[in-house]
């Protein structure tokens, strides 16, 4: 420990250490730590009136959570968000992987440049602008209606926003190029010497997938499939844009909680969410067979 | 085999444009609607082009007031998020401790973390804890949670790649700690640092979820936008989309130009996105 | 100009790791030394002690009679050249040369002129404004010696600056370091895997095993008297033969071995008994004349390499000890066919006993 304070004061100096403490000290305790524990501790309380606050009622319990454990609705609407964003994941896994290994290792010159260009745009456009467009899409008046109508497949419009394959399809949209990205980066240092030497020893280009590429991409799948769960479980935009208003999603839950001033419930149910997806990135740690280690490189 | 090759290459070639189509055609729609004088914002039926959408969203006091406050926080977020992604970048890839990774693992946790769930964390500490009610504020402290983050993995990646003996060298001819940062390590972070700014200023611009649960009554350009598309949407929205999507576009090839040049000029091999970090960890 | 440079009983642990253990000598204002040995022997450890990089562990590093410790690098009277050079990659030429006069605050018109004088000292003329990574292999080396010497250093530290040169340019650096080196009388500490560039530099070599320091001495007395089997190992071929003192006579002994006994010189005065290890260079074998004479050996040739001015040898007794030989072509040697049977010999005067222990190199 004191070898360390050594080397650290000799290589960066004293207000080059003060400096690092201070502005990681600060994110670290102030932004990160403090706020997630505080949102705990109030998922932990009952809602009480101001003047009970800090009384003997203000004492820690589960309540909050039984509470949402014993919602037959509310736990329907946790389960939907589950399947919906694995869906969402799935397919985003499966479109994107092709698109990757392209890119990677396929494309050569200025085409790889152009495509890249092609997929960052999407990427940096705003998610409500992107999931608008899929509003206007499937609105009764919209395009996708008025082709189908068109082609005589139907006579009246579809209302597309009454299950919730509408707000499935905006997360997919919306969400499609954090899966991308990823696996392309972890296929990019790939040597391409080993595909060639695969495909010389006569393999199947199936196998060269399966025995090369997937294990090499592995840390770029986990990472592209958490990201893409978590962002399509936490979305709030897609289910206000492309929700029917007679299904709510549980993020629209927990916003409701607060809107109701039941901050204490809204924080259980925030909870709830954080630690599934807590759980869905090391289960992809698990499944890939990944170390965060790993991941950090 | 060359015609299973040919074949092979049809199936590509036609996967690249379904791809893409399915990438853009919603834009385009959407961008094309906002010329239509069709006052229910659909292409169909075609009323005949018009720039009065845009004219209407000129006028809206709203729009401009949460366009005004949305630079507030993005330069905010910036002013914080680019010195604390500093700061992690140098603990991380200068100092060597037994804890590093479990660290890096807390410090990158806010990209993983679920948007809302940073707003409502940092709406909860400040508004009850510190009796500072949300609004531009917290959302500027929930939205610099994860950026700092962004900030971090970008400025490492070039922190990684710096060969310390030019340091040490510069010690040994004399330099003091603080010569040696302004004229050794900063010189040569530069360039991640100007990245990281625009990295910061671009993902604060775009926020909805963290922002929505931590600015408590105040709007920022995405909040409004929220706002009016689960009310009434009129082909303004359209109108400022395109606005959006012209300057998202100029943005990117701006930025990925300099990128790729500062790439380059630095002799390593290009990673394909501003925003590699997310993707790289 | 130079300062003399002491290390008593130094000693740098990384853990449980010894780097560097009871290093002891004494380099000498204005001297240039060199720090002789195998990668991963402690020497750029030394080097890094010296300049102020850390602190040893145990001991104290003196440079002009002051004692270092807790004085930074920046503050000390040294100057390093790093073994990557480590130039600025986003300076010119010029602003390499003079950073550490501006990092002291020289005025920039005095500062113009030290860089001028110091880019005519290496040799650089006309690419004072070029960027560094726009130079040679050799012009960088010159940037990164013109920068060092900029700060009017006491002591020059230098890492194997020359090892990413070829073998011609790394020549005429030497040559050209050396000048150096006289020209401004500061005191050079050179450190070196290459034998010869140790040899042909350097007023003294402390010849390195691992973290410890095995002879400090003039090159010659390193090369003609080393006094460890891993000096005499390392520096040079060297041929080793093992086996127990049986009679001592005034600075003479006879070494019984298995291949035969043997008069040596025995520098170390060991006794009676003792089992000791005879060193003897290549070129101080020769065949033997005189079948009768003191210290012959009977040989099968087992190898023989034609190089032109010499031709080695490669010999081995018939129980087994191996020998090389080195034979001058100056007209006199007859025809040796591998396979054949000769006799050499080696005067006493030029093989020396020297204590078992330590790790020979091969």
């Amino acid at each position: 420990m004191r070898d360390f304070w050594n080397t650290a004061l000799r290589d960066l100096g004293k207000i080059g250490v003060a400096y690092i403490l201070i502005t990681v000290g600060t994110w670290l305790v102030f932004m990160i730590l403090i706020p997630q524990l505080i949102m705990f501790d109030y998922s932990l309380r009952p809602m009480l009136p101001l003047r009970e606050l800090g009384g003997p009622k203000d004492v820690w319990t589960l309540k909050n959570y039984m509470v949402f454990f014993s919602n037959r609705l509310h736990m329907a609407i946790f389960f939907k968000t589950i399947w919906s964003s694995l869906i969402v994941t799935v397919v985003a896994l499966v479109i994107c992987y092709p698109i990757a290994f392209y890119l990677a290792k396929v494309a050569r010159g200025a085409k790889v440049g152009l495509l890249m260009l092609g997929l960052i745009i999407p990427y940096w456009i705003n998610e409500l602008l992107r999931l608008f467009a899929w509003q206007i899409i499937l609105a009764d008046l919209g395009i996708l209606n008025q082709l189908l109508i068109f082609l005589g497949i139907i006579v009246d419009p579809i209302n597309f926003r009454m299950g919730n394959g509408a707000v499935i399809l905006g997360m997919t949209y919306a969400y499609i190029l954090f899966m991308v990205f990823p696996i392309y980066n972890v296929m990019e240092s790939l040597d391409s010497n080993q595909l060639d030497a695969a495909r010389d020893l006569g393999s199947s280009w199936l196998r060269i997938h399966y025995k090369i590429v997937v294990p090499h991409a592995k840390p770029g799948i986990a990472v592209g499939c958490t990201m893409t769960f978590m962002l399509a479980a936490g979305t709030v935009a897609a289910p206000q844009l492309l929700g029917s208003p007679s299904s709510f999603w549980f993020t629209q839950v927990i916003n409701t909680n607060f809107e109701c001033a039941n901050w204490n419930l809204g924080a259980a149910y925030a909870t709830v969410l954080m630690l599934l997806c807590v759980m869905f990135m090391f289960i992809m740690l698990k499944i890939f067979k990944v170390g965060l280690k790993e991941l950090t490189q | 085999m060359k015609s299973s090759n040919s074949i092979f290459r049809i199936i590509i070639g036609a996967y690249l444009v379904l791809f893409f189509a399915y990438m853009f055609l919603p834009l385009i729609f959407m961008t094309i609607i906002a010329f239509n004088a069709n006052e229910i914002p659909q292409i169909t039926p075609w009323k005949g082009f018009t720039l009065m959408w845009f004219g209407e969203l000129a006028k809206d006091d709203q729009m401009w007031s949460a366009l005004w406050n949305s630079f507030i926080v993005a330069f905010s977020v910036v002013a914080i998020s680019v010195p604390i992604g500093l700061g992690g970048a140098l603990l991380l890839t200068r100092l060597q401790f037994k804890a590093r990774n479990f660290v890096y693992g807390v410090l990158v946790s806010p990209i993983l973390t679920p948007g809302i769930i940073l707003g409502i964390s940092t709406f909860l500490f400040w508004d009850s804890y510190m009796n500072i009610p949300g609004g531009l504020w917290t959302a500027i402290l929930g939205q610099s949670t994860f950026i700092s983050s962004y900030c971090m993995l970008l400025i490492m990646s070039r922190a990684q790649r710096f060969d310390l003996t030019q340091e040490e060298a510069a010690f040994d001819l004399g330099a003091t700690h603080r010569q040696v940062f302004w004229k050794i390590t900063l010189p040569f972070l530069r360039p991640a640092l100007i990245s990281s700014m625009a990295l910061a200023f671009m993902q604060s611009f775009d926020n909805y979820n963290t922002t929505l649960f931590a600015i408590g009554v105040e709007q920022t350009l995405p909040i409004y936008i929220g706002t009016k598309l689960r009310s009434f949407i009129s082909p303004a929205m359209n109108a400022l989309a395109v606005v959006f999507i012209i300057l998202t576009v100029i943005g990117a090839i701006a930025y990925e130009y300099r990128r790729r040049r500062e790439m380059i000029k630095a002799g390593v091999k290009i990673t394909p996105v501003p925003a590699a970090p997310v993707l790289r960890m | 100009m130079g300062q003399d440079v002491e290390l008593l009983d130094v000693s740098m642990r990384f853990g449980e790791f010894y780097a560097a253990r009871n290093i002891n000598v004494h380099i000498q204002a204005g001297e240039f030394f060199s720090f002789l040995g195998p990668s991963g022997c402690g020497k750029t450890t030394l080097l890094r002690l010296i300049s102020g990089f850390m602190d040893p562990s145990e001991g104290q590093i003196k440079i002009g009679g002051k004692d270092m410790r807790g004085i930074g690098s920046n503050i000390r009277p040294t100057a390093m050249i790093f073994q990557n050079l480590a130039l600025f990659p986003l300076m010119t030429v010029e602003n390499n040369i003079g950073f550490g006069l501006e990092v002291r605050g020289v005025p920039k018109a005095k500062r113009k002129k030290k860089v001028e004088e110091l880019i005519e000292l290496v040799d650089l003329y006309g690419t004072g404004d070029r960027m560094v990574n726009e130079l040679s292999g050799g012009q960088m080396q010159r940037v990164a010696i013109a920068r060092a010497l900029a700060v009017n250093p006491a002591v020059l530290l230098l890492d194997e600056p020359l090892s990413a040169l070829d073998l011609r340019l790394r020549s005429q650096m030497r040559a050209e370091l050396r000048n150096i080196q006289r020209r401004t009388g500061v005191t050079f500490i050179y450190i070196t895997h290459d034998q010869t560039e140790a040899l042909t530099m350097s007023d003294r070599v402390g010849v390195m095993s691992i973290g410890k320091l095995e002879q400090v001495a003039t090159p010659d007395v390193i090369y003609n008297n080393p006094e460890t089997i891993f000096v005499a190992s390392f520096v040079g071929e060297s041929n080793i033969i093992q086996g127990d003192i049986i009679s001592i006579d005034g600075d003479y002994a006879v070494l019984k071995t298995t291949s035969g006994s043997f008069f040596c010189k025995n520098p170390q005065h060991m006794g009676q008994g003792e089992t000791a290890t005879i060193f003897i260079r290549p070129e101080t074998v020769f065949l033997a004349k005189e079948p009768n004479a003191d210290n012959v050996l009977t040989c099968r040739t087992k190898n023989l390499s034609f190089e032109g001015a010499y031709a080695v040898v490669t010999l081995t007794t018939e129980q087994g000890q191996l020998l090389t030989m080195r034979l001058n072509n100056d007209g006199t040697v007859p025809r040796i066919e591998e396979g054949e049977n000769i006799k050499v010999r080696f005067s006493r005067e030029n093989a020396f006993l020297l204590k078992n222990g330590g790790t020979p190199i091969a």
